[in-house]
């Protein structure tokens, strides 16, 4: 059954700060990402560090401080999160 | 097996390319080993202790201003700045493997032999970590083309230790010469987040040379970027990075 329940802002940011976290644990990362991918929209990301997203047609760049752009799927958000090369804007 | 030559070996450094000079070069890396063997062993136990690593090469005498071996060496002789040096002994095709080293030079010989070509001689001694292992992330190749975007090199995993990069640049042109080389890494060979941004090069014969703090982590995927800050029209340079 496909849930299409959106999850809220302050869910998704929630969301945001435990995949940032890196002492948040596996599961929680996991539950984490998924509510993120229901709420793409509600939340805006900013680079951290300059990244290229070669998987975009554009193949745009992306420099400290600039808005992530909204077609990057989440899979990717959510691994840029972990990482800390992106933040909530 | 696939066999290689020694002819195929390529040595830089700081930004020179002493390739065609060298005859020899012997990289050596050691472990000090303690002997901790007690009474009512029946053999010697050991136990490792410091790395250490030197360079030794052998070159042909060349007094090309600047750019020959006499220079090249006799400039770096007693700097306290240590050398950068990569040593390649497959060559610098892209995911080669090479040799890194942060060397003091500890010796510089002139042997002349009545019957034989001019040589000199220089023995480097690592500066503090030893020698590093890498691979080839572009060859000593020109790209006139900006912004550059290298071919991936995979690891087929990620490691954890930080690790070290190097770029050399032998030549650069342009009314205003100014690129920027920067190594990015991936886990998924197609978002790419900078890894070491090198300060701009706008001279020939630069090197540069950074350190990622052990603990990070270093992605899968390993590629490099140049970019243009000015008006540069072509640079040539060799980028290699080694993982801890």
């Amino acid at each position: 059954m496909i849930n299409k329940k959106e999850t809220s802002d302050k869910v998704a940011r929630e969301a945001a700060k435990i995949l940032q976290d890196p002492n948040a644990s596996d599961e929680n990362k996991s539950v984490a990402a998924s509510a993120l991918a229901q709420a793409r929209g509600k939340v805006k990301f900013v680079a951290v560090k300059g990244i290229n997203f070669d998987a975009l047609k554009s193949k745009p760049r992306v420099e400290p401080g600039e808005p992530i752009p909204e077609d990057i799927n989440t899979k990717v958000i959510a691994d840029l999160l972990v990482n800390g090369d992106i933040k909530e804007a | 097996m696939a066999v290689t030559h020694g002819k195929s070996s390529v040595l830089l450094l700081d930004g020179y390319d002493l390739t065609g000079m060298a005859q020899q070069a012997d990289v050596m890396l050691s472990i000090d080993m303690h002997d901790a063997t007690v009474f009512g062993s029946s053999a010697h136990v050991k136990a490792p202790g410091l790395r250490n690593g030197t360079i030794t090469s052998e070159l042909f005498f060349d007094d090309t201003v600047t750019t020959g071996s006499w220079d090249v060496l006799t400039a770096k002789y007693g700097s306290t700045t240590p050398a950068t040096i990569l040593f390649a002994p497959q060559g610098l095709t892209l995911g080669n493997r090479s040799l890194q080293i942060y060397a003091l030079q500890a010796l510089f010989s002139s042997k002349q032999v009545v019957s034989d070509l001019s040589k000199v001689t220089f023995n480097g001694e690592a500066e503090e970590d030893a020698v590093d292992w890498g691979v080839t992330l572009h060859a000593l190749s020109a790209e006139t083309v900006f912004p550059f975007s290298g071919t991936s090199v995979d690891n087929l995993a990620a490691t954890a230790n930080g690790g070290v990069g190097q770029v050399h640049v032998t030549a650069i042109a342009g009314t205003t010469k100014n690129a920027v080389y920067k190594i990015q890494h991936s886990t998924d060979n197609a978002t790419w987040v900078d890894l070491v941004t090198f300060s701009a090069i706008t001279t020939a014969n630069s090197v540069l040379r950074t350190e990622v703090a052990a603990g990070t982590t270093i992605r899968r995927y390993l590629r490099i970027t140049i970019t243009d800050g000015g008006i540069t029209t072509s640079v040539t340079g060799v980028v290699a990075f080694a993982r801890r």
